[in-house]
């Protein structure tokens, strides 16, 4: 044999060995195993469907995975928009007025309010703080808002509160996991991604599942409360900007024409099929089809998501900033999303954690600036979504991650130099409106001083099962199989929150 | 008396018991008929043994069940045909293995093995009823009940009583069966005053002056498909009539003696006594977001070249043949696509056009879906031409007609589809007075014609400073 040849075999050898790496284990089992044992469970599964409508998964195509997908049964809502306030803003100056509270203020806390519990920074015996706002009964249906939020106090009619919500998170990125992924460990799909998986989306040039974020910070679990998990990645959430470019890098470079672009991205696909054909894996299908969706968001996004395009009124009844980034911009990007088919849209708006370390974290002071910031924005929203008929089928949500206590935050046994109060997992409120929820409706109740739930209690489950069922799903049901067992969105727990329900 | 607990501990354990005579015999018997003609003999010597243990376990079955049915929980009228056949069946099984002993002919033994497997069975369906009741078991093939609850009329219903000639007659055909003298589920008991007032386990079904927070309302309006929902899915449900009175009764305090001209009676609920009082209860005519009657599925082919086309069709649930499309992605090839629809008349329920170069003569075919319930026409060249058509959509609830030149006198044309709970008219040019006279036409549609505006208040644009302090 020649050297010549002798380094071909070499070569040889060394590629079948990279390719024998590839071809792991689990290749072996799913080919040889499944090929005959798929087929026979099959067979063996479809004739025990006795209740034909329990069938646990959802149909994904990996190669089309965005189509619209019917859920359990007709929803309400076709589309979500989740408004979260991250950092936890307190219900005590915005939704849940206490009276009593205020004729406690600058009193010891009661032992009673301490014992066996433990906070996130109080140390030692706080002292209870009073509300920090005005309060009225708002509308028809008497709903209590403060006057921070002077034009939201306007539309109380259209919405139901949860005021007996709670969690079992004091942290905030636990805490919020817990509200996006149903669990506060890391790892779990997001909500958005359960419902773009469940439902696909209407509009194929579009993300199904957009994350737009303001306040000048990501929330503080980071990009997992909009990951998919364990879920195909191709349903996680698309973070867009609502100045510049919506998606970064969208515009095609400087010499690079869209005949180039479409060449270019058919060579990747076709090295991409290619590799599929060889090891089978789903997830190179979702990565072409990423590939094709991009290339025709290239066209349909800069137009749907350049919000410079709305009228001058529009803008002054939102409240935009134009040219920067805020949470009056994303509000009004995330209607027009909406109104294009967009299935979920997340907002984050960071720098609610009012503890009262800062002026910017004192409850009358920053605080009264984020309000300012998101009132305006989120009344317009729930108007103009009315005024365009899709507030019927847009199902609006608006919450933190947690509560704040009725005591001001004493940390590390030293009083906070502003008011500010510690993070409270046992009571705080969060609303809903559109997609079928209740008009002008309360559910739950805290005890005279918001500490704790009386009735009506909630949880984050309870929530994500309602907003399932709103869009057509029974969170029992709907489930994806990893590691041997499916997964829900709500875990183990969760019953839909039937009171609030039109 | 502790020898009495002993009886009654015997008693609990039939249920677990009489597995074992069901099963021993039964495979005894399958042996004794399988192994005719000389196959598998090398089970034969077994069948004797078995047949031994399972008449023994026939007679310990016999024993706890009569124990059992001494603690008088169970419906006589069930339980009687199952003791009889139980007992029966015993002494069949202990004629069985009689005849093993004494070697009578195979005939025999073949005949008795046989009554035996039948008499076990029906035992076993006998002894279902008693626990489960006899609906259980065939339920499945029962699941379309619509049905309304029967109660009579009251004539002269002013001069009757709320509660016993009333409210206890629907409480008695709707929930007496499960809540009555006879069974207490939920230890919710629905005949008497006292029962009602107390309540069940967990919750008070009666909450005097509050229907919103009275446990019976509140699971009688849940939707049909909840666990919770009363009276049980598949058993006669309560029209809305029936509820509305129960809801005016506990509003007005839950009154057990007073006459209904005693009590006061809001506007909305005298078309209800009224309907009480002759008896003619109509079933709910709330037009739903889906048809319930089923529908063929729709041309696939057709909804194919749909969807290459960019126009979503899917159906509005995983069982369902209706269906819902949006030309979201299709919107420049609307008016040449929209005549495809005509194939999906009947599975038609939700239509999106926004946007869309859809126009008047469009509209022809959108107003041949005789189910659709949803119509999205907005920032499209519809004009009042193409909106008299649509007045041929009986079922319409919801027409979004914003961004359109549509005027007063086109939406008029609407007014004899009663189903319609929204008209979207934001962006149109329709004046002030003209929508007070539209309001008039549409007294039961929400006509939403948006320009809602919010005041620009000095804190919209102005922070406070926080480096000051």
């Amino acid at each position: 044999m020649t050297q010549k040849e002798l380094n071909i075999q070499k070569l040889l050898n060394e590629a079948r060995e990279r390719s024998l790496h590839a071809h792991t284990r689990r290749h072996f089992l799913k080919e040889s195993a499944m090929g005959l044992g798929a087929l026979a469970m099959g067979a063996l599964l479809g004739s025990c469907g006795s209740r034909g409508a329990a069938s646990p998964t959802v149909m994904f195509d990996p190669a089309r995975p965005l189509l619209p997908k019917p859920p359990h049964f007709p929803g309400k809502a076709k589309s979500v928009i989740f408004l979260h306030m991250a950092g936890a803003p307190s219900q005590l100056e915005l939704f849940d007025y206490k009276p009593a509270l205020m004729k406690m203020d600058g009193q010891d806390c009661p032992q009673s309010f301490l014992e066996g519990r433990q906070f996130a920074f109080i140390r030692g015996i706080p002292k209870m703080l009073g509300p920090q706002a005005n309060f009225a009964q708002r509308g028809q249906s008497g709903a209590w808002v403060s006057d921070r939020l002077p034009h939201f106090s306007t539309v109380a009619d259209e919405v139901s509160f949860l005021k007996a919500m709670t969690t079992d998170q004091f942290n905030h990125a636990p805490a919020q996991l817990l509200v996006h992924t149903g669990g506060p460990r890391l790892g779990r799909p997001s909500i958005g991604s359960w419902v773009t998986y469940g439902l696909g989306t209407e509009n194929q040039n579009l993300p199904g599942f957009v994350v737009l974020t303001s306040g000048g910070n990501n929330p503080d679990a980071g990009k997992s409360v909009w990951g998919s998990g364990f879920l195909p990645s191709v349903y996680q959430g698309v973070q867009c900007r609502s100045d510049g470019d919506p998606v970064l890098f969208i515009k095609d470079p400087d010499g690079v024409n869209r005949d180039l672009r479409k060449a270019s991205i058919d060579a990747i696909n076709n090295v991409n099929k290619q590799e599929f054909e060889e090891y089978q894996d789903p997830e190179i299908l979702s990565r072409i089809s990423q590939y094709e969706m991009a290339y025709r968001m290239q066209i349909t996004a800069p137009d749907v998501m350049n919000i410079n395009n709305e009228p001058e009124y529009i803008h002054e009844m939102y409240g935009t900033k134009p040219g920067k980034t805020c949470f009056a911009n994303n509000v009004l990007l995330a209607r027009k999303l909406v109104e294009k088919g967009v299935r979920f849209v997340q907002l984050f708006d960071w720098g609610w954690d009012s503890h009262g370390a800062g002026a910017n974290e004192a409850l009358n002071l920053g605080f009264i600036n984020k309000c300012r910031s998101v009132d305006k924005a989120m009344t317009a929203l729930l108007l103009d979504l009315k005024q365009r008929g899709l507030l019927e089928e847009t199902l609006v949500v608006w919450a933190g991650e947690f509560g704040r206590t009725p005591m001001q935050e004493r940390r590390d046994g030293a009083v906070n130099p502003f008011k500010g109060r510690d993070h409270h997992t046992e009571a705080f409120t969060v609303w809903l409106a559109g997609g079928g929820i209740k008009k002008g409706y309360t559910h739950g109740e805290t005890d005279e001083i918001g500490y704790t739930t009386v009735s009506g209690k909630t949880d984050n489950h309870d929530l994500q099962a309602t907003i399932l069922h709103q869009l057509g799903f029974d969170h029992e049901r709907f489930t994806y199989p990893f590691q041997g067992r499916p997964f829900r969105l709500t875990d183990v727990a969760g019953k839909v929150i039937h009171d609030i329900i039109a | 008396m502790q020898f009495l607990v002993l009886f009654d501990f015997t008693g609990r354990l039939h249920p677990a018991i009489v597995h074992l005579p069901i099963g021993i015999l039964l495979l005894a018997c399958l042996f004794e008929l399988l192994t005719r003609n000389g196959k598998y003999p090398a089970v034969r010597p077994f069948i004797r043994t078995m047949v031994f243990w399972g008449a023994l376990a026939a007679i310990a079955a016999v024993i706890s069940g009569l124990l059992l049915q001494d603690s008088g929980e169970y419906e006589e009228e069930y339980v009687d045909p199952h003791e009889i056949v139980g007992i029966t069946s015993a002494f069949l099984a202990i004629a069985l293995y009689i005849f093993y002993r004494t070697n009578v002919r195979r005939v025999f033994i073949k005949t008795a093995s046989f009554i035996v497997l039948i008499m076990i069975a029906v035992t076993g369906h006998l002894g279902g009823n008693v626990t489960r009741g006899p609906e259980f078991l065939l339920e499945p093939f029962n699941q379309s009940s619509d049905k309304i609850i029967a109660v009579k009329p009251v004539p002269d219903i002013q001069n009757a009583q709320v509660y016993n000639n009333v409210v206890q007659p629907i409480l008695q055909e709707g929930c007496y069966n499960c809540h009555g003298p006879k069974k207490q589920k939920g230890e919710l008991r629905l005949d008497t005053k006292d029962h009602i007032m107390k309540g069940g386990k967990e919750k008070k079904a009666v909450v005097a002056g509050k229907p919103e927070e009275s446990e019976m309302i509140k699971r009688l309006l849940l939707p049909l498909d909840d666990e919770d929902h009363m009276p049980p899915k598949n058993k006669p449900q309560l029209s809305k009539q029936h509820i509305a009175v129960l809801q005016w009764w506990i509003n007005t305090g839950a009154e057990f003696s007073k006459k209904v001209s005693e009590v006061k009676q809001p506007e909305n609920i005298k078309p209800v006594l009224l309907a009480i009082e002759t008896g003619v209860i109509t079933p709910d005519e709330e037009i739903t977001e889906v048809p319930e009657e089923p529908v063929n599925p729709a041309d696939s082919a057709v909804v194919r070249r749909l969807f290459n086309n960019g126009v979503m069709v899917m159906p509005v649930a995983r069982n369902s043949n209706y269906l819902s499309a949006t030309f979201v992605t299709a919107a420049n090839k609307a008016d040449s696509l929209v005549r495809l629809l005509g194939d999906l008349k009947k599975q038609l329920v939700s239509l999106k056009l926004d946007d869309s170069n859809v126009n008047d003569s469009s509209l022809t075919t959108v107003s041949e879906l005789t189910n659709l319930r949803r119509l999205h026409i907005s920032n499209t060249k519809i004009t009042d031409q193409g909106v008299a058509k649509l007045g041929k959509l009986k079922d319409l609830i919801s027409l979004n007609l914003v961004g359109t030149q549509v005027t007063a006198k086109g939406i008029v044309a609407l007014k004899d589809v009663k189903t319609l709970k929204y008209i979207y008219l934001y962006k149109t040019s329709i004046t002030a007075a003209e929508r007070e006279e539209l309001k008039k036409n549409f007294p039961e549609t929400i006509l939403d014609f948006g320009n809602y505006t919010l005041p620009m208040l000095s804190g919209d644009t102005t922070e406070i400073d926080l480096n000051v302090r």
